[in-house]
């Protein structure tokens, strides 16, 4: 491990305990489990394809393939690219393509050695960019190893998925990250409440690294208590994005475009990761027409994706929740 | 007969307005010896930069030698011309003038070298030169004022413009009722010919906008469309908008941004302090409009963009009628744009590199592990200065983390 990494790692426990080994990985037992069978004969590996909810271990349990099987050379031999940050067909083009060809060179003499190429939230990517990655994995394959991490695995061209060996990732169950996060507890002599756990887990549904993060911040207040834990929470970019729409459904359209722009342009808001959240967020506030509210979301969700400005869209989304909010004519629950 | 014609000044008494920027250029020309500096006109058009040198011209009895911007002037024609004007002072025996004209026209593609080769050829002017343009913002113009006496001109006030406006009815035997009048004044925004245009334009009772001139400013444009009387006039403002329709996905200069029609639509509509039902109705005109965009810019399908002033011109019209809409350029005032600007610009980098070391997307990395890693810095009292070096980041990212921590600190007092 390099030394820049040592050091975020003392810093974010979510760094420090993540693993770097398949051994390490103690949820996901059965994907684990048919993993190091993968991994022990080099030469048959497939390419892969993890899908499964945010924070169970998919882009964990790719680096520590990568590492396994590259050694100590693993981050020169690895490109890690996330299509949520480029998700055109300009990416497949010209990262995807360029480092295929020039592997081959390198690495052509020695036998088992191939590079591997991880492509986080590869959802994201347009089909057409999809598609594009289907005749580099071809073209490729002599050399390089695909591992192919999605959410929703419907989102991936049949073509693509083909191609690949689908490990389907489950959610964490309650107890297995309540028992995970009482083990750092422990390990990092922090005092923690059982409820609190729990409630962690009610706050993340089971994203282990945002299940971390909010631990150590609420570590951070003196103990991880219920009230420490919601505090925490409500430091994340979901929480604010909660807040946004809370104040668009109240018709503060203007306070809810300010806290939207510092989110986008400050801590780089995904558009996409915007709606996600903010769906998430509105499921639990009770609302009177949660189905107009879908409607109206559904329908931005297409406008964004046609349309040429996201600003443009996004405000006109949260004005259209400001009419829903005064229709439920009061102040909606929270 | 046009007015702006009839009330052209004949000598340089009648001209009106700008009176100390006029003065200056008549001493400037009136003390000019060999090797003075040239003058450079600044000010927005309309307000007699042109007539001012013409009829000095004609005062002080020179020949003028005059280009604009019709002429192609890249650094070729303009050596062609200048050249043998610097050389032999007098080709005729009498004194010689130069005039360039809206230098800040000097494209940079269709008339290359050319400024360049005017802030260089400045230096040694052997003869009188006069060049005006109507912004000094752009950068090369900055530079050639830099060796030239720079006089600016400004807008004619409009109670100036309300004086001669009555003085040009009376003398027509025309009337205007005090609305009208105002409507005429503001519409032609400190501009001695607009007045005069828009003037004769609602005398004769068609309701003109532009006349003679195809391209209003974005600004003169939105602001006439929110204050017009019927439709029809309100598209005759956006279809002559000096504007277009553009995909910001493929990047925006903020000259481009400012000349985006729908971005200023936007930023003027959620500028304003109007009701958010209002708004809602209105950007929703405005996002259908952009799906039209997003795929014309998709499928380079150019043809789409004939529909999209009518869209937008009859779309919003009903709705947005008396509510004192007016033009902002930007859509959200600035001491609450400025910081988040200043603070993304700074973090763009560190959302990069952390991204990376946390094997995620900058955005996950935004919302679910920067703000926890300020907190913990701040929980622990850590530095970020102590960082540059353990975590490998240069001075812009340390600032960054620097600023946020600061944000917190505020936030927990």
């Amino acid at each position: 491990m390099s030394k820049k990494e040592k050091n975020l790692s003392n810093l974010m426990w979510v760094e420090k305990y993540r693993p770097s080994t398949l051994n390490e990985v103690i949820n996901q037992t059965d994907i684990v489990r048919a993993l190091h069978k993968l991994v022990n004969i080099p030469s048959e590996l497939p390419h892969l394809l993890f899908a499964g909810p945010p924070g169970v271990g998919k882009t964990t349990v790719a680096v520590c393939i990568a590492r396994q099987l590259l050694g100590e050379q693993w981050r020169r031999d690895t490109l890690e690219l996330n299509a949520s940050d480029e998700r055109g067909i300009k990416m497949v083009r010209e990262r995807v393509k360029e480092f295929a060809a020039v592997m081959k060179l390198v690495t052509e003499d020695k036998e088992k050695s191939f590079r591997i190429i991880i492509l986080d939230e590869a959802d994201e990517m347009t089909s057409e960019a999809q598609t594009a990655l289907r005749r580099i994995i071809e073209d490729s394959s002599k050399t390089t190893r695909f591992i192919i991490i999605c959410n929703y695995l419907s989102q991936i061209i049949a073509p693509l998925q083909s191609r690949c060996v689908v490990f389907r990732f489950v959610q964490l169950a309650r107890e297995e990250l309540v028992g995970y996060l009482k083990t750092i507890c422990q390990l990092e002599n922090v005092r923690f409440e059982d409820k609190a756990l729990s409630q962690i887990y009610d706050a993340t549904t089971g994203d282990l690294r945002h299940s971390i993060n909010i631990l150590q911040a609420a570590a951070g207040m003196g103990s991880v208590t219920m009230s420490n834990v919601i505090a925490a929470r409500g430091l994340s970019g979901k929480s604010k994005v909660g807040e946004i729409i809370k104040l668009a459904l109240s018709g503060r359209f203007t306070d809810a475009r300010v806290k939207l722009l510092e989110l986008i342009n400050v801590y780089g808001l995904s558009e996409t990761d915007f709606l996600k959240y903010a769906n998430q967020e509105a499921y639990t506030m009770k609302l009177d027409y949660p189905d107009q509210f879908a409607a109206i979301m559904a329908e931005y969700d297409y406008r964004l994706s046609v349309g040429a400005h996201p600003e443009i869209q996004l405000a006109a989304l949260l004005a259209q929740l400001g009419k829903l909010g005064s229709k439920e004519n009061r102040e909606p629950k929270y | 007969m046009m007015w702006s014609e009839v009330y052209r000044p004949r000598t340089v008494e009648q001209m009106f307005g700008n009176e100390d920027a006029r003065i200056n250029v008549i001493k400037w020309l009136s003390k000019w010896i060999d090797g003075a500096r040239p003058l450079l006109l600044v000010g927005p058009s309309g307000v007699g930069k042109t007539t001012l040198v013409k009829l000095l011209a004609l005062k002080f009895d020179y020949d003028l030698v005059e280009m604009n911007a019709s002429d192609t002037r890249n650094k070729i024609d303009l050596e062609r011309l200048i050249l043998p004007l610097f050389n032999n002072k007098s080709v005729s025996g009498r004194k010689v003038l130069l005039f360039l004209d809206e230098v800040d026209g000097i494209s940079g593609r269709e008339d290359l070298g050319g400024l360049e080769y005017l802030i260089k050829i400045m230096k040694e002017s052997t003869i009188p030169v006069i060049m005006a343009a109507n912004t000094q913002d752009n950068a090369k113009i900055k530079q050639l004022s830099k060796v030239c006496k720079t006089v600016k001109f400004s807008p004619v006030p409009p109670r100036i413009l309300a004086i001669f406006l009555d003085y040009v009815l009376r003398s027509h035997d025309k009337k205007l009722d005090v609305k009208e009048k105002k409507l005429v004044i503001d519409r032609s925004n400190g501009d001695i010919r607009a007045l005069l245009n828009n003037a004769q334009a609602k005398v004769a009772g068609y309701d003109a906008v532009a006349n003679d001139v195809s391209e209003i400013d974005i600004a003169t444009a939105i602001n006439g469309y929110f204050s017009s009387i019927n439709s029809l006039e309100a598209m005759n403002y956006i279809s002559h908008a000096n504007a277009t329709y553009s995909d910001p996905r493929f990047g925006m200069s903020s000259d481009e941004r400012r000349k985006d029609k729908l971005n200023a639509f936007f930023s003027s509509i959620v500028s304003s302090r109007i009701r958010y039902d209002s708004i809602a109705s209105l950007l929703d005109v405005l996002s259908k409009v952009d799906l039209v965009v997003g795929r014309m810019a998709k499928n380079r399908r150019w043809s789409l963009l004939r529909y999209i002033d009518y869209m937008i011109a009859y779309g919003l019209f009903e709705n947005s009628r008396k509510l004192g809409l007016k033009y902002n350029q930007y859509s959200m005032i600035w001491p609450i744009m400025a910081p988040i600007s200043a603070r993304g610009q700074l973090m763009k980098n560190l959302l990069l590199k952390f991204a990376l070391k946390t094997h995620t997307s900058k955005s996950i990395f935004g919302s679910l592990y920067l703000p926890y890693l300020v907190k913990i810095m701040h929980d622990n009292n850590i530095d970020p200065r102590e960082l540059v070096v353990e975590l490998n980041l240069d001075q812009k990212e340390g600032e960054a983390l620097a600023r946020e921590l600061e944000i917190m600190a505020k936030k927990d007092r």
